[in-house]
Protein backbone atom coordinates (compact mmCIF):
# COMPACT_ATOMS: atom_id res chain seq x y z
CA UNK A 1 0.00 0.00 0.00
CA UNK A 2 1.10 3.20 -0.80
CA UNK A 3 -0.06 7.18 -0.49
CA UNK A 4 -0.86 8.05 -4.17
CA UNK A 5 0.51 11.15 -5.47
CA UNK A 6 1.10 12.58 -8.90
CA UNK A 7 3.82 12.40 -11.14
CA UNK A 8 5.23 15.68 -12.55
CA UNK A 9 6.34 16.41 -16.26
CA UNK A 10 9.39 15.33 -15.36
CA UNK A 11 8.47 11.95 -13.94
CA UNK A 12 5.99 12.26 -16.74
CA UNK A 13 8.99 12.24 -19.28
CA UNK A 14 10.72 9.58 -17.61
CA UNK A 15 8.05 7.32 -17.35
CA UNK A 16 7.58 7.83 -21.14
CA UNK A 17 11.63 7.04 -21.93
CA UNK A 18 11.36 4.08 -19.74
CA UNK A 19 8.47 2.35 -21.83
CA UNK A 20 10.11 3.42 -25.18
CA UNK A 21 13.36 1.64 -23.69
CA UNK A 22 11.06 -1.63 -22.37
CA UNK A 23 9.82 -1.62 -26.14
CA UNK A 24 13.10 -1.65 -27.19
CA UNK A 25 13.97 -4.29 -25.10
CA UNK A 26 16.69 -2.15 -23.15
CA UNK A 27 14.64 -2.22 -20.42
CA UNK A 28 13.10 -4.64 -17.56
CA UNK A 29 13.04 -3.10 -14.00
CA UNK A 30 10.29 -0.77 -13.07
CA UNK A 31 11.41 2.40 -12.55
CA UNK A 32 9.37 2.67 -8.86
CA UNK A 33 11.88 5.13 -7.42
CA UNK A 34 9.96 7.94 -9.80
CA UNK A 35 6.65 7.15 -7.35
CA UNK A 36 8.43 9.25 -4.39
CA UNK A 37 11.26 11.13 -5.75
CA UNK A 38 10.29 14.73 -5.07
CA UNK A 39 12.29 15.63 -8.40
CA UNK A 40 9.70 13.26 -10.30
CA UNK A 41 6.65 13.41 -8.49
CA UNK A 42 4.26 15.40 -5.77
CA UNK A 43 2.09 15.14 -2.77
CA UNK A 44 -1.46 15.47 -3.68
CA UNK A 45 -3.88 17.54 -1.56
CA UNK A 46 -5.63 15.39 0.74
CA UNK A 47 -4.25 11.92 1.42
CA UNK A 48 -5.39 8.62 -0.37
CA UNK A 49 -3.75 5.24 -0.43
CA UNK A 50 -3.95 2.44 -3.43
CA UNK A 51 -4.67 -0.33 -1.34
CA UNK A 52 -2.38 -3.97 -1.39
CA UNK A 53 0.16 -3.60 -4.42
CA UNK A 54 -1.93 -6.88 -6.51
CA UNK A 55 -5.33 -6.85 -7.81
CA UNK A 56 -7.64 -9.48 -9.43
CA UNK A 57 -9.09 -7.78 -11.77
CA UNK A 58 -9.77 -4.04 -13.27
CA UNK A 59 -12.93 -3.70 -11.55
CA UNK A 60 -11.26 -4.43 -8.14
CA UNK A 61 -9.23 -1.47 -9.63
CA UNK A 62 -11.90 0.79 -9.77
CA UNK A 63 -13.39 -0.06 -6.79
CA UNK A 64 -10.41 0.83 -4.26
CA UNK A 65 -9.94 4.03 -6.65
CA UNK A 66 -13.85 4.93 -6.36
CA UNK A 67 -13.20 4.53 -2.50
CA UNK A 68 -9.94 6.57 -1.91
CA UNK A 69 -10.06 9.17 -4.46
CA UNK A 70 -13.99 9.41 -5.34
CA UNK A 71 -14.72 11.34 -2.20
CA UNK A 72 -12.43 13.96 -3.02
CA UNK A 73 -12.87 14.26 -6.35
CA UNK A 74 -14.68 17.20 -8.07
CA UNK A 75 -13.36 16.93 -11.47
CA UNK A 76 -10.18 18.38 -10.76
CA UNK A 77 -8.66 14.38 -9.84
CA UNK A 78 -10.28 12.78 -13.05
CA UNK A 79 -8.36 15.67 -15.36
CA UNK A 80 -5.38 15.68 -13.90
CA UNK A 81 -3.03 13.46 -15.66
CA UNK A 82 -0.01 13.19 -13.61
CA UNK A 83 -2.47 11.32 -10.84
CA UNK A 84 -3.11 8.69 -13.57
CA UNK A 85 0.10 8.45 -14.72
CA UNK A 86 1.69 7.66 -11.07
CA UNK A 87 -1.51 5.05 -10.51
CA UNK A 88 -0.71 3.60 -13.77
CA UNK A 89 3.79 3.42 -12.79
CA UNK A 90 2.51 1.94 -9.43
CA UNK A 91 0.03 -1.17 -10.68
CA UNK A 92 2.55 -1.69 -14.01
CA UNK A 93 3.27 -4.87 -12.72
CA UNK A 94 -0.04 -5.74 -12.23
CA UNK A 95 -1.74 -4.43 -15.62
CA UNK A 96 0.96 -4.45 -18.43
CA UNK A 97 0.32 -7.54 -20.75
CA UNK A 98 3.15 -10.25 -20.61
CA UNK A 99 4.92 -12.24 -23.14
CA UNK A 100 4.61 -16.26 -22.04
CA UNK A 101 8.21 -15.81 -21.07
CA UNK A 102 7.37 -12.94 -18.85
CA UNK A 103 8.35 -10.06 -20.76
CA UNK A 104 6.12 -6.97 -20.53
CA UNK A 105 4.37 -5.94 -23.49
CA UNK A 106 3.65 -2.46 -23.18
CA UNK A 107 1.91 -1.11 -25.99
CA UNK A 108 1.59 2.05 -27.35
CA UNK A 109 2.14 4.92 -24.62
CA UNK A 110 -1.29 5.83 -23.72
CA UNK A 111 -2.34 2.48 -22.25
CA UNK A 112 -0.03 4.20 -19.22
CA UNK A 113 0.33 8.09 -20.12
CA UNK A 114 -3.16 9.63 -20.64
CA UNK A 115 -2.86 10.69 -24.04
CA UNK A 116 -4.46 14.34 -25.08
CA UNK A 117 -6.04 12.86 -27.76
CA UNK A 118 -9.92 12.35 -27.37
CA UNK A 119 -9.70 8.84 -29.41
CA UNK A 120 -6.66 7.36 -27.24
CA UNK A 121 -7.81 9.19 -23.78
CA UNK A 122 -9.81 6.10 -23.26
CA UNK A 123 -7.36 3.30 -23.39
CA UNK A 124 -5.42 4.81 -20.50
CA UNK A 125 -5.79 1.31 -17.89
CA UNK A 126 -6.35 2.86 -14.54
CA UNK A 127 -8.25 6.14 -15.31
CA UNK A 128 -11.04 4.77 -17.87
CA UNK A 129 -11.39 2.39 -15.40
CA UNK A 130 -12.00 4.41 -12.14
CA UNK A 131 -14.51 6.96 -14.08
CA UNK A 132 -16.53 3.80 -15.52
CA UNK A 133 -16.74 1.92 -12.03
CA UNK A 134 -16.75 5.11 -9.83
CA UNK A 135 -20.32 6.12 -12.03
CA UNK A 136 -21.83 2.85 -12.90
CA UNK A 137 -20.05 0.74 -10.40
CA UNK A 138 -21.76 -3.18 -10.91
CA UNK A 139 -22.86 -2.48 -14.66
CA UNK A 140 -19.72 -2.19 -15.81
CA UNK A 141 -17.92 -4.99 -14.27
CA UNK A 142 -18.39 -6.68 -17.76
CA UNK A 143 -16.09 -4.05 -19.02
CA UNK A 144 -13.24 -4.68 -16.69
CA UNK A 145 -13.07 -8.49 -15.84
CA UNK A 146 -9.67 -9.16 -16.79
CA UNK A 147 -6.44 -7.52 -15.23
CA UNK A 148 -3.91 -7.11 -18.07
CA UNK A 149 -6.29 -6.66 -21.18
CA UNK A 150 -8.08 -3.36 -21.89
CA UNK A 151 -10.42 -5.87 -23.92
CA UNK A 152 -12.47 -5.35 -27.16
CA UNK A 153 -15.35 -4.56 -25.69
CA UNK A 154 -14.37 -1.51 -23.80
CA UNK A 155 -12.71 -0.26 -26.57
CA UNK A 156 -16.34 0.20 -28.42
CA UNK A 157 -17.89 1.41 -25.46
CA UNK A 158 -15.86 4.09 -24.48
CA UNK A 159 -14.47 5.49 -28.07
CA UNK A 160 -17.20 7.69 -28.20
CA UNK A 161 -17.07 10.01 -24.89
CA UNK A 162 -20.20 11.50 -24.96
CA UNK A 163 -22.10 8.16 -24.61
CA UNK A 164 -19.83 7.74 -21.47
CA UNK A 165 -22.03 9.93 -19.38
CA UNK A 166 -25.97 8.79 -20.57
CA UNK A 167 -26.46 6.09 -17.81
CA UNK A 168 -29.37 4.72 -20.14
CA UNK A 169 -26.77 3.85 -22.53
CA UNK A 170 -24.43 2.27 -19.74
CA UNK A 171 -26.68 0.51 -18.53
CA UNK A 172 -28.49 -0.90 -21.82
CA UNK A 173 -24.97 -1.85 -22.87
CA UNK A 174 -25.17 -3.98 -19.82
CA UNK A 175 -28.35 -5.68 -20.24
CA UNK A 176 -27.32 -6.61 -23.75
CA UNK A 177 -23.49 -7.95 -22.85
CA UNK A 178 -23.12 -8.70 -19.59
CA UNK A 179 -23.23 -12.20 -18.78
CA UNK A 180 -23.54 -12.65 -15.08
CA UNK A 181 -22.28 -16.19 -14.80
CA UNK A 182 -18.87 -15.26 -15.76
CA UNK A 183 -18.58 -11.35 -15.18
CA UNK A 184 -17.57 -10.90 -18.34
CA UNK A 185 -19.45 -10.35 -21.72
CA UNK A 186 -21.57 -12.35 -23.88
CA UNK A 187 -20.18 -14.30 -26.81
CA UNK A 188 -19.94 -12.56 -29.56
CA UNK A 189 -20.67 -8.71 -27.95
CA UNK A 190 -17.10 -8.17 -29.05
CA UNK A 191 -17.28 -9.34 -33.06
CA UNK A 192 -17.92 -6.88 -35.79
CA UNK A 193 -21.11 -8.66 -36.02
CA UNK A 194 -24.88 -7.58 -35.82
CA UNK A 195 -25.60 -6.77 -32.80
CA UNK A 196 -22.13 -5.93 -31.40
CA UNK A 197 -20.71 -3.25 -29.05
CA UNK A 198 -19.25 -1.53 -32.51
CA UNK A 199 -22.56 -1.58 -33.75
CA UNK A 200 -23.92 -0.67 -30.44
CA UNK A 201 -21.85 2.69 -30.26
CA UNK A 202 -22.24 3.75 -33.95
CA UNK A 203 -25.68 3.48 -34.55
CA UNK A 204 -26.05 5.27 -31.24
CA UNK A 205 -23.48 7.59 -31.89
CA UNK A 206 -25.60 8.42 -34.83
CA UNK A 207 -29.09 8.78 -32.48
CA UNK A 208 -27.12 11.70 -30.54
CA UNK A 209 -27.88 13.95 -33.29
CA UNK A 210 -31.62 13.49 -33.28
CA UNK A 211 -32.48 11.79 -29.86
CA UNK A 212 -31.53 13.28 -26.54
CA UNK A 213 -29.83 9.72 -25.21
CA UNK A 214 -28.63 11.89 -22.00
CA UNK A 215 -32.62 11.87 -20.96
CA UNK A 216 -33.65 8.42 -22.01
CA UNK A 217 -33.44 4.89 -19.74
CA UNK A 218 -32.14 1.41 -20.59
CA UNK A 219 -35.36 0.73 -21.20
CA UNK A 220 -35.93 3.62 -23.82
CA UNK A 221 -33.16 3.05 -25.29
CA UNK A 222 -33.42 -1.04 -26.08
CA UNK A 223 -36.98 -0.41 -27.65
CA UNK A 224 -35.32 1.61 -30.14
CA UNK A 225 -32.79 -0.67 -31.05
CA UNK A 226 -33.11 -2.48 -34.56
CA UNK A 227 -34.04 -6.07 -34.07
CA UNK A 228 -30.40 -7.40 -34.62
CA UNK A 229 -29.30 -6.41 -31.17
CA UNK A 230 -32.60 -9.43 -30.08
CA UNK A 231 -30.05 -11.86 -29.91
CA UNK A 232 -28.25 -10.44 -26.94
CA UNK A 233 -31.38 -9.77 -24.89
CA UNK A 234 -31.59 -13.66 -23.80
CA UNK B 1 -13.46 23.02 -45.76
CA UNK B 2 -16.36 20.27 -45.70
CA UNK B 3 -19.52 21.99 -44.67
CA UNK B 4 -22.50 20.07 -42.82
CA UNK B 5 -26.12 19.08 -44.64
CA UNK B 6 -28.11 19.01 -41.15
CA UNK B 7 -30.87 16.71 -42.18
CA UNK B 8 -32.48 15.70 -38.37
CA UNK B 9 -34.63 18.99 -39.11
CA UNK B 10 -33.31 20.04 -35.76
CA UNK B 11 -32.59 24.00 -35.28
CA UNK B 12 -29.90 26.12 -34.14
CA UNK B 13 -30.59 28.04 -30.89
CA UNK B 14 -28.90 31.31 -31.80
CA UNK B 15 -26.24 31.90 -29.01
CA UNK B 16 -27.36 35.74 -28.76
CA UNK B 17 -30.39 33.45 -26.79
CA UNK B 18 -28.34 32.56 -24.05
CA UNK B 19 -26.19 34.09 -21.09
CA UNK B 20 -23.45 32.24 -19.25
CA UNK B 21 -22.02 33.45 -16.29
CA UNK B 22 -19.71 31.36 -14.05
CA UNK B 23 -18.72 33.30 -10.71
CA UNK B 24 -16.04 31.35 -8.18
CA UNK B 25 -14.09 29.50 -10.62
CA UNK B 26 -11.17 31.20 -8.77
CA UNK B 27 -11.54 29.51 -5.72
CA UNK B 28 -12.82 26.52 -7.02
CA UNK B 29 -16.55 26.45 -6.43
CA UNK B 30 -17.68 27.29 -10.69
CA UNK B 31 -21.37 28.56 -9.77
CA UNK B 32 -23.26 28.95 -12.89
CA UNK B 33 -26.27 31.55 -13.75
CA UNK B 34 -27.98 31.13 -16.84
CA UNK B 35 -30.55 33.24 -18.84
CA UNK B 36 -32.10 32.10 -21.94
CA UNK B 37 -34.35 33.05 -24.26
CA UNK B 38 -36.79 30.86 -26.67
CA UNK B 39 -39.45 33.04 -27.69
CA UNK B 40 -40.89 33.54 -31.31
CA UNK B 41 -38.22 29.97 -32.47
CA UNK B 42 -41.25 28.49 -33.02
CA UNK B 43 -40.93 25.75 -30.82
CA UNK B 44 -43.69 24.04 -29.11
CA UNK B 45 -44.40 25.36 -25.53
CA UNK B 46 -44.43 22.08 -23.77
CA UNK B 47 -40.96 20.97 -25.14
CA UNK B 48 -38.63 20.46 -22.71
CA UNK B 49 -35.48 22.59 -21.93
CA UNK B 50 -32.01 20.93 -20.84
CA UNK B 51 -28.72 23.13 -20.37
CA UNK B 52 -25.81 20.46 -20.16
CA UNK B 53 -22.08 21.30 -18.57
CA UNK B 54 -19.58 19.06 -20.07
CA UNK B 55 -15.33 18.54 -20.19
CA UNK B 56 -14.84 15.17 -21.96
CA UNK B 57 -17.00 12.61 -20.26
CA UNK B 58 -18.67 14.35 -17.47
CA UNK B 59 -21.43 15.85 -18.29
CA UNK B 60 -23.71 17.75 -15.35
CA UNK B 61 -27.11 18.61 -16.78
CA UNK B 62 -29.97 20.94 -15.60
CA UNK B 63 -33.60 20.58 -16.45
CA UNK B 64 -34.91 24.33 -17.48
CA UNK B 65 -38.63 23.24 -17.52
CA UNK B 66 -40.31 23.68 -20.71
CA UNK B 67 -40.01 26.71 -23.66
CA UNK B 68 -42.90 28.43 -21.84
CA UNK B 69 -41.63 28.07 -18.58
CA UNK B 70 -38.25 28.13 -19.03
CA UNK B 71 -36.29 28.27 -15.65
CA UNK B 72 -32.34 28.44 -16.31
CA UNK B 73 -30.09 27.65 -13.72
CA UNK B 74 -29.49 30.10 -10.74
CA UNK B 75 -26.26 30.82 -8.93
CA UNK B 76 -26.06 26.50 -9.04
CA UNK B 77 -22.89 24.91 -8.22
CA UNK B 78 -21.29 23.23 -10.84
CA UNK B 79 -20.39 20.44 -9.18
CA UNK B 80 -19.81 17.80 -11.31
CA UNK B 81 -17.42 19.00 -14.17
CA UNK B 82 -13.81 19.74 -14.13
CA UNK B 83 -12.50 22.05 -10.99
CA UNK B 84 -10.08 23.55 -13.26
CA UNK B 85 -12.95 25.23 -15.37
CA UNK B 86 -12.70 23.64 -18.88
CA UNK B 87 -16.00 22.77 -19.72
CA UNK B 88 -18.62 23.99 -22.10
CA UNK B 89 -22.04 23.98 -22.48
CA UNK B 90 -24.67 22.85 -24.83
CA UNK B 91 -28.50 23.77 -25.08
CA UNK B 92 -31.11 21.29 -25.95
CA UNK B 93 -34.97 21.21 -26.31
CA UNK B 94 -36.31 18.17 -25.86
CA UNK B 95 -39.93 17.02 -27.94
CA UNK B 96 -42.48 17.11 -24.94
CA UNK B 97 -42.25 14.00 -22.17
CA UNK B 98 -44.27 11.23 -23.30
CA UNK B 99 -42.76 12.10 -27.28
CA UNK B 100 -39.62 10.15 -27.46
CA UNK B 101 -37.07 12.36 -26.21
CA UNK B 102 -36.74 13.94 -29.65
CA UNK B 103 -34.25 16.76 -30.05
CA UNK B 104 -35.86 19.85 -31.87
CA UNK B 105 -33.55 21.99 -30.99
CA UNK B 106 -29.41 22.78 -29.85
CA UNK B 107 -27.10 25.38 -29.38
CA UNK B 108 -23.59 23.98 -28.78
CA UNK B 109 -19.86 24.27 -27.70
CA UNK B 110 -21.38 27.29 -25.92
CA UNK B 111 -18.51 29.07 -23.10
CA UNK B 112 -19.16 30.73 -19.97
CA UNK B 113 -17.66 34.00 -18.89
CA UNK B 114 -16.28 34.73 -15.73
CA UNK B 115 -18.16 37.39 -13.31
CA UNK B 116 -20.84 39.78 -14.23
CA UNK B 117 -18.92 42.15 -16.66
CA UNK B 118 -19.08 39.86 -19.69
CA UNK B 119 -22.25 38.71 -21.38
CA UNK B 120 -20.87 38.43 -24.62
CA UNK B 121 -21.63 34.80 -25.53
CA UNK B 122 -20.23 34.46 -29.24
CA UNK B 123 -19.50 30.51 -29.93
CA UNK B 124 -15.58 30.88 -28.66
CA UNK B 125 -12.59 29.67 -30.18
CA UNK B 126 -10.67 28.74 -26.92
CA UNK B 127 -11.46 27.77 -23.31
CA UNK B 128 -9.59 30.14 -20.61
CA UNK B 129 -8.86 28.81 -17.78
CA UNK B 130 -6.22 28.91 -14.40
CA UNK B 131 -4.77 26.29 -12.70
CA UNK B 132 -2.22 25.32 -9.80
CA UNK B 133 0.30 22.66 -10.58
CA UNK B 134 1.40 24.41 -14.23
CA UNK B 135 5.11 23.16 -13.07
CA UNK B 136 6.10 26.64 -12.88
CA UNK B 137 5.07 27.35 -16.18
CA UNK B 138 3.61 30.92 -17.10
CA UNK B 139 1.07 29.93 -19.36
CA UNK B 140 0.19 26.83 -21.39
CA UNK B 141 -2.00 25.25 -24.31
CA UNK B 142 -3.80 22.13 -24.05
CA UNK B 143 -4.72 20.54 -27.45
CA UNK B 144 -7.40 18.24 -27.88
CA UNK B 145 -8.62 16.48 -31.01
CA UNK B 146 -11.94 16.77 -30.10
CA UNK B 147 -12.19 19.50 -27.90
CA UNK B 148 -11.08 23.21 -28.60
CA UNK B 149 -7.91 24.28 -27.15
CA UNK B 150 -7.34 25.88 -23.59
CA UNK B 151 -5.37 28.59 -22.60
CA UNK B 152 -4.10 27.25 -18.68
CA UNK B 153 -2.48 30.20 -17.19
CA UNK B 154 -0.38 29.56 -13.93
CA UNK B 155 -3.20 30.49 -10.73
CA UNK B 156 -0.03 31.60 -8.81
CA UNK B 157 -0.24 35.27 -11.27
CA UNK B 158 -2.76 37.40 -9.65
CA UNK B 159 -5.72 37.93 -11.36
CA UNK B 160 -4.12 35.98 -14.82
CA UNK B 161 -7.73 35.01 -15.78
CA UNK B 162 -8.72 39.24 -15.96
CA UNK B 163 -5.27 39.73 -16.86
CA UNK B 164 -5.67 38.32 -20.60
CA UNK B 165 -8.34 40.12 -21.06
CA UNK B 166 -7.17 43.70 -20.03
CA UNK B 167 -3.75 43.48 -19.38
CA UNK B 168 -1.83 44.76 -22.65
CA UNK B 169 1.67 43.36 -21.62
CA UNK B 170 -0.06 39.87 -20.93
CA UNK B 171 -1.77 39.60 -23.97
CA UNK B 172 0.76 40.84 -26.49
CA UNK B 173 3.56 38.21 -24.73
CA UNK B 174 0.55 35.52 -24.94
CA UNK B 175 -1.81 36.02 -27.60
CA UNK B 176 0.38 35.83 -31.30
CA UNK B 177 1.97 32.73 -29.16
CA UNK B 178 -1.06 31.55 -29.18
CA UNK B 179 -2.99 31.69 -32.37
CA UNK B 180 0.14 30.37 -33.82
CA UNK B 181 0.69 27.24 -31.84
CA UNK B 182 -2.88 26.46 -32.51
CA UNK B 183 -3.29 26.73 -35.98
CA UNK B 184 0.18 25.10 -36.70
CA UNK B 185 -0.78 21.71 -34.64
CA UNK B 186 -4.14 22.25 -36.40
CA UNK B 187 -1.88 21.23 -39.96
CA UNK B 188 0.74 19.57 -38.28
CA UNK B 189 -1.63 16.63 -37.51
CA UNK B 190 -3.02 17.08 -40.82
CA UNK B 191 -6.51 18.11 -39.60
CA UNK B 192 -6.23 21.89 -41.72
CA UNK B 193 -7.51 20.57 -45.27
CA UNK B 194 -10.74 18.14 -43.91
CA UNK B 195 -11.78 19.87 -41.08
CA UNK B 196 -15.84 20.52 -41.20
CA UNK B 197 -16.85 23.85 -40.75
CA UNK B 198 -18.27 23.00 -37.22
CA UNK B 199 -15.59 21.55 -35.58
CA UNK B 200 -13.33 23.53 -33.62
CA UNK B 201 -10.54 23.06 -36.24
CA UNK B 202 -13.06 24.28 -39.13
CA UNK B 203 -13.50 27.57 -36.41
CA UNK B 204 -10.08 28.21 -36.33
CA UNK B 205 -9.44 27.91 -40.12
CA UNK B 206 -12.26 30.56 -40.58
CA UNK B 207 -11.15 32.84 -37.73
CA UNK B 208 -7.67 32.72 -39.98
CA UNK B 209 -9.80 33.25 -43.06
CA UNK B 210 -11.77 36.08 -41.76
CA UNK B 211 -8.74 38.10 -39.96
CA UNK B 212 -6.64 37.91 -43.56
CA UNK B 213 -9.51 39.67 -45.28
CA UNK B 214 -10.62 36.48 -46.66
CA UNK B 215 -7.50 34.83 -47.82
CA UNK B 216 -7.57 30.85 -47.44
CA UNK B 217 -5.17 28.29 -46.32
CA UNK B 218 -3.30 26.30 -49.46
CA UNK B 219 -5.35 23.96 -50.38
CA UNK B 220 -1.75 21.72 -51.41
CA UNK B 221 -0.32 21.04 -47.51
CA UNK B 222 2.51 22.28 -49.01
CA UNK B 223 4.27 23.19 -44.86
CA UNK B 224 6.54 25.93 -46.86
CA UNK B 225 3.14 28.03 -48.00
CA UNK B 226 0.61 26.93 -44.91
CA UNK B 227 3.54 28.22 -42.25
CA UNK B 228 3.48 31.82 -44.70
CA UNK B 229 -0.32 31.89 -44.17
CA UNK B 230 -0.23 30.86 -40.68
CA UNK B 231 1.95 34.12 -39.78
CA UNK B 232 -0.30 36.27 -42.27
CA UNK B 233 -2.85 34.71 -39.66
CA UNK B 234 -1.10 36.23 -36.22
CA UNK B 235 0.09 39.47 -38.21
CA UNK B 236 -3.54 40.55 -38.89
CA UNK B 237 -4.53 39.57 -35.42
CA UNK B 238 -1.87 41.72 -34.17
CA UNK B 239 -2.65 44.66 -36.32
CA UNK B 240 -6.61 44.20 -35.36
CA UNK B 241 -6.03 44.12 -31.86
CA UNK B 242 -3.49 46.29 -32.13
CA UNK B 243 -1.29 44.46 -29.84
CA UNK B 244 2.13 45.93 -30.33
CA UNK B 245 0.98 49.60 -30.09
CA UNK B 246 -0.95 48.51 -26.54
CA UNK B 247 2.36 46.62 -25.44
CA UNK B 248 4.31 49.60 -26.92
CA UNK B 249 2.18 52.51 -24.67
CA UNK B 250 2.39 50.44 -21.43
CA UNK B 251 5.90 50.60 -21.86
CA UNK B 252 6.32 54.14 -21.64
CA UNK B 253 3.64 54.45 -19.23
CA UNK B 254 6.10 51.91 -17.50
CA UNK B 255 9.53 53.16 -18.33
CA UNK B 256 7.96 57.28 -17.53
CA UNK B 257 6.07 56.04 -14.54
Amino acid sequence: MAEIRRLNSAGTRAFMVWLAALRAGEETTIPMELLTDPETSEALEFRAFTGPDTLSSRYELGQRLAGSLGPHDRGAITNDPGVWNWLALFFFESLCPVRSDGVFMPGEDANFILSPSHQKRPRHAVRTTYVLVREYGDRVRFLFSKLRERGELLEQIAATQYLWSCRGVIEAASVLYQDDITEGFKRGAASKGPGSARRFRDYLSQLTLTYDLHGMTAEEILEILPREYERFLS
Amino acid sequence: MKSRINHTGRKSIPYSRIHLQVTGADIGRPRLTASINLEELDLPPDARVHLEAYHREITQRFDCGTVAACIPPEDVELSEVAQGGRHLFRLKVVSPAGAGHRLLATAERMQAHEGPANLDNRESLITVVAREHTGGVPWALEMDTEEQPALVLNSAIPGALNRIRTDAVFRALILPALVREVLTWIFDRGDGMGASADSWQGRWIEFGTRVTGGTNPPVDGDPAAIGIWVEAVVSAFCTDLGLCDSLATAAEESTHG
